[in-house]
């Protein structure tokens, strides 16, 4: 499955279109983690564990818009957007969305 | 004691009416969904077909949904322990579907929905989302 | 470019996992994890009492003094305290506090011991009182567990709380005075084998201070006699089964020979 977040595939042609395919998921943090970050946001640095957590979580949503594109028939998901937002305290959601075609 | 009991009571009556309010809710969603087929609502603008335009318009729809008090006391638990909170994952599902379906009712007779964004905001402390759908609605002659 | 409309079957947006099912396994863990925890501070307790030096207890205490000290004696409490210097006289090794008791009203029939030499008795076991022996007795047991430094392992895992609260804030703060506050009777609980010793200890001390052991089981036989509680229930509580203890302390006076004589009559008793 090739994902771009242009219009196109660049040297290829789109010969037709399925709508809209999205995946999302909700990942909350670990409390003890959250300690750990708290005293880290008093230095500053990277919360290392909060990125590997996101990274994860965003490559799971990923995995569930292809999911939904593959069945609809397509072999390119064109235009694929992120968000994130904040749900709930503690919590966050990835979202991915974008257009399912199939190139020739 | 008391409270527990309480406690105990909402939660369960929040499972209870929150799974039959979420099943109906999905029900509606899929036969409209079916109904709305023909009407692609797409992200980025090089979905034309090769016809004239008679008109082109800003569509857009949103939805406020809330989570039970199940939800909400699991997701908290949850929060304690870190991982995948499935009980949200369902609202914000419910959410983004509701608000395409509003945004593609809005486009009667449409042929396509280019540029569809979609944004999730919270709206209160306890998960509480509303989701805005937009894009521009396409009319081809006929 | 040409639109194929296509269903999408089933949602995978949703995870698979049932939501009542993660509930109460949710649940589980997290009160397994609170249990750990409150075990794990009993143990620390178990380590840390016998080693916080007498300087350091002096200073906790000053968070319960406050409490005490700010209300005038009252006349039970100052025959109390007449009692209490006349046995610390007779007593060894305790440790070196300025030792006070006072009276606090509570249902409970008990009394328990403070750090830096306080002890609390609760003004229900005063009421059952029926001789100076039976008190001084009751006073005696207390200052065993000064003498074996229980008290401190007493406080619990409140002990945890008020240390770290005294070493942040003070012990005279406010807050050291709110968890000290916080702390009921009911967390002061030794083992069974920490209250039998001092039962011995407070029956040689009543020897050494009346010259007999008049009245030394009294306090414990009505306790016996009222406890509708079966032994089975003593398993697993704190202080040892009332006719128990009574049984451990007449076999002590019968083989240290102890004297029984005339029992001096509490003041404070209507009896």
């Amino acid at each position: 499955m090739l994902l771009t977040n242009i219009e196109s595939i660049p040297g290829k042609r789109i010969v037709e279109h399925f709508g809209l395919v999205a995946g999302s998921t909700v990942r909350a943090k670990n409390a003890f983690k959250d300690f750990g970050a708290g005293l880290k946001n008093i230095f500053g640095g990277e919360l290392k564990s909060y990125t590997a957590l996101l990274e994860e979580s965003r490559n799971q949503a990923i995995e569930r818009m292809v999911k939904q594109a593959e069945q609809l028939g397509a072999n390119t998901v064109v235009n694929v957007r992120f968000a994130t937002s904040n749900i709930a305290q503690g919590a966050s959601e990835l979202y991915v969305y974008g257009t399912a075609v199939r190139i020739e | 004691m008391g409270e527990l009991i309480y406690l105990i009571i909402l939660i369960a009556l929040g499972y209870f009416v929150g799974t039959r309010v979420e099943r109906r809710h999905y029900r509606l969603i899929e036969e409209r969904e079916r109904n709305l087929l023909h009407l692609p609502a797409v992200c980025g603008k090089d979905f034309l077909e090769d016809r004239a335009i008679s008109e082109s318009r800003l569509v857009y729809g949103s939805v406020v949904v809330s989570t039970d008090y199940f939800k909400l006391i699991l997701a908290g638990l949850r929060n304690l322990l870190g991982g995948e909170i499935s009980a949200y994952e369902s609202i914000l599902d419910r959410g983004r579907r509701e608000s395409v379906l509003r945004m593609k009712e809005k486009a009667v007779g449409a042929d396509i929905i280019l540029n569809l964004r979609i944004e999730t905001s919270r709206i209160t402390e306890m998960g509480s989302m509303e989701v805005f759908a937009y894009g521009t609605a396409v009319y081809y002659n006929r | 470019m040409k639109y194929t409309a296509r269903e999408i079957k089933g949602n995978d947006n949703i995870s698979a996992s049932s939501p009542v099912k993660d509930f109460f396994e949710l649940i589980f863990k997290i009160l397994g994890i609170l249990l750990a925890v409150y075990i794990g501070l009993g143990f620390l307790v178990d380590y840390l009492a016998p080693r916080i030096s007498s300087s350091l207890e002096l200073k906790l205490g000053r968070a319960f003094s406050k409490k005490f000290d700010e209300k005038p004696l009252s006349k039970e409490e100052k025959e109390l305290q007449r009692i209490l210097e006349n046995l610390l006289k007779h007593a060894d090794s305790l440790p070196k506090f300025d030792y006070k008791v006072n009276i606090e009203e509570s249902k409970q029939v008990n009394a328990f011991v403070l750090p830096g030499g306080r002890i609390v008795v609760l003004n229900a076991l005063l009421k059952k009182v029926g001789s100076e022996n039976e008190i001084a007795m009751v006073l005696g047991h207390e200052l065993g567990h000064f003498a074996y430094r229980d008290h401190l392992r007493g406080l619990g895992r409140n002990l945890i709380a008020l240390l770290i609260s005294s070493f942040l804030f003070g012990s005279d703060s406010s807050i050291s005075q709110a968890v000290s506050n916080s702390i009921t009777n009911a967390e002061m609980r030794f083992s069974q084998s920490r209250e039998r010793a001092a039962d011995i200890y407070g029956l040689e001390l009543l020897n050494k201070a009346y010259g007999n052991v008049s009245g030394a089981t009294d306090f414990f036989e009505k306790m016996g006699a009222e406890e509708k509680a079966g032994w089975f229930f003593y398993i697993f509580a704190s202080h040892p089964y009332p006719k128990s203890r009574v049984a451990a302390l007449k076999e002590a006076i019968k083989t240290k020979r102890y004297s029984i004589a005339q029992k001096i009559p509490w003041p404070g008793s209507g009896e």
